[in-house]
């Protein structure tokens, strides 16, 4: 692993991480501003929301959203927060290998004494201080959205704490998935058209789960039914499958674009 | 006198794609010491081989040997000693000068001791260190790649059609720097298709053309065999062009006995080069 290698692209993909951890944040700072207003009206939007949740997974309706625990719960699962893993992800990811490959600069940089391995390894060591930061950013939101509004004292913070574990695996997930796509892509456009589909089919996956009942199981197939706040902040605890899930499929992906990389017959 | 140590040993290289070959059979040394020029016109296979040469690119078959061992993708130590110039400019134009080349020397895993050196030669002022490529002209971009390849003081240089984009003064400069490195021992394979740069410094020459490679010859060797292109305008004031092998005591006297009004001799470019050798079915 070379960190010098690490360093160039942590700051390379700055902007893009910033606006990343920006959203969640956002997120958290409007939901914490509106909240006393939604909760002031309760008995108004109770029955909106109990029509709504038809279309909500049944882990999201089990978090009463007009007590603060489970409203400063939202900067968590908002889709804003789920696009804003997949957004660094390909921020950090997709620009190198990929986009450098048709630049040439892939080329000067395997000149060098870095190995495709050395390569691989230094660009998912990246990841690590993302997923952390990014893990965190929904807690700012909810922490400033609360402080915002004197509600700090109600938030169960150490259990959010488990739901900022659980996001972090998924960044790293994205992270990994654009890093396999990354290798294997034979330009920056190649990549940034797989990764989308990718994240789009996902998504789609996660909703069309919420929207059919009975097909709830299909949420699994995603990574993103792998990231559950609702049930951790039921439980008061994490799910290990869960987190076990994402970690084994993120280490699953980079030995896969480890190999991909080793045995690609041009860098 | 013994040999001086071979660097570089590269044979039987074949490289297609998609059914179109690129490279076939390919073949090449570089010794200690040593400027070799690897000549051949656009497309010939040139960048092909240099890439075969750094496994940026993995050949169908053939082997690559550095510093006498065989080629070893997951080793850096091969690696460490090499320097490399791409021939399509610079990279990393996000970054400062400097960090770019700190970048380089970092990922080298070897000290930048002829950094200075280069950018002085190279005529590149210590402000422009702080400049970021993206806003240097091509010509800068290109001084600052090729300090990229030459600061670690490399053992062997590959470089790929280098003075692109070079003015003529650094140009000059430039392969002042590749004779300077030559005496310390370096072995240098210089990829070009500007013919009077290779002549000015290489020690030998290997032509490629479609892929194969032609001849492989000392630079006096070529020079000899280099055809000579002839326009003649006569009498009438009617252009005449005929190619020979060589502007000799025989050839004068019969072009003098045409009359001419004006006469041009001048070397005929490399694709009459590979057409005449074709004929005498050089390899």
């Amino acid at each position: 692993m070379k960190l010098a290698l690490t360093r160039y692209v942590l700051r390379r993909a700055r902007r893009g991480c910033l606006l990343a951890m920006a959203l969640p944040v956002l997120v958290g700072v409007v939901n914490g501003l509106a909240y006393p207003s939604w909760s002031r009206e309760r008995d108004v939007l109770r029955p909106v929301v109990q029509r709504l949740s038809a279309w909500l997974r049944s882990d999201v309706i089990n978090v009463d959203i007009f007590t603060p625990e489970g409203a400063f719960l939202i900067p968590f699962q908002h889709p804003l927060t789920l696009l804003a893993a997949a957004l660094a992800a390909a921020t950090l990811m997709l620009p190198l290998p990929a986009g450098e490959r048709s630049r040439g600069g892939l080329e000067v940089l395997l000149s060098t004494a870095l190995t495709r391995r050395k390569l691989v390894l230094s660009l998912a060591a990246a990841l690590v201080p993302v997923a952390l930061l990014l893990g965190h950013a929904p807690l700012v939101g909810a922490v400033l959205g609360a402080v915002c509004v004197g509600e700090l004292q109600h938030l169960p913070l150490g259990t959010y704490w488990l739901v900022v574990l659980n996001y972090s695996l998924l960044v790293a997930w994205f992270g990994c998935l654009a890093l396999r796509i990354s290798v294997a892509a034979s330009d920056g456009a190649h990549a940034i058209r797989i990764f989308a589909v990718c994240t789009g089919l996902a998504m789609l996956l996660d909703f069309l789960s919420h929207a059919l009942r009975d097909y709830e199981w299909v949420r699994y197939a995603t990574p993103l039914g792998w990231y559950e706040p609702s049930p951790i902040l039921h439980n008061g605890a994490p799910n290990i499958l869960s987190l076990g899930v994402l970690l084994l499929t993120s280490l699953l992906l980079l030995a896969d674009a480890l190999r991909h990389a080793q045995s690609r017959r041009s860098a | 006198m013994a040999e001086p140590a071979l660097l570089l040993e590269a044979e039987g290289l074949c490289v297609d794609f998609a059914g179109r070959v690129a490279l076939d059979k390919v073949a090449i040394q570089v010794r200690a010491g040593e400027i070799h020029a690897f000549l051949g016109p656009n497309g010939a296979g040139k960048t092909t081989t240099l890439r075969v040469l750094l496994d940026l690119l993995r050949p169908q078959s053939g082997s690559v040997k550095h510093f006498g061992l065989t080629l070893e993708p997951s080793s850096s130590a091969w690696r460490q000693r090499i320097g490399f110039l791409r021939g399509e400019g610079g990279a990393f134009f996000d970054l400062k000068a400097v960090d770019m080349l700190n970048l380089m020397s970092e990922l080298q895993e070897r000290p930048p001791v002829r950094r200075t050196e280069v950018l002085q030669a190279l005529r590149l002022p210590g402000s422009a260190l702080s400049l970021r490529l993206g806003a240097c002209s091509t010509g800068m971009r290109q001084a600052f790649a090729i300090t990229a390849a030459l600061q670690h003081d490399p053992q062997l240089l590959l470089l790929d059609e280098p003075t692109n984009a070079l003015d003529p003064l650094v140009r000059l400069a430039f392969l002042e720097l590749l004779s300077a490195a030559r005496a310390r021992g370096s072995g240098i394979l210089l990829s070009s298709h500007v013919l009077d740069e290779v002549e000015r410094v290489a020690d030998r020459v290997t032509l490629i053309h479609q892929g194969r490679v032609k001849l492989c010859a000392p630079m006096q060797e070529l020079r000899l065999r280099m055809p000579r292109r002839v326009r003649s305008v006569g009498a009438d004031g009617r252009e005449h062009v005929r190619l020979i092998a060589r502007a000799d005591a025989a050839m004068l006297q019969s072009l003098a006995a045409e009359n001419p009004r004006d006469v041009l001799i001048e070397d005929a470019g490399f694709d009459a080069l590979f057409h005449t050798l074709e004929g005498q079915g050089a390899t």
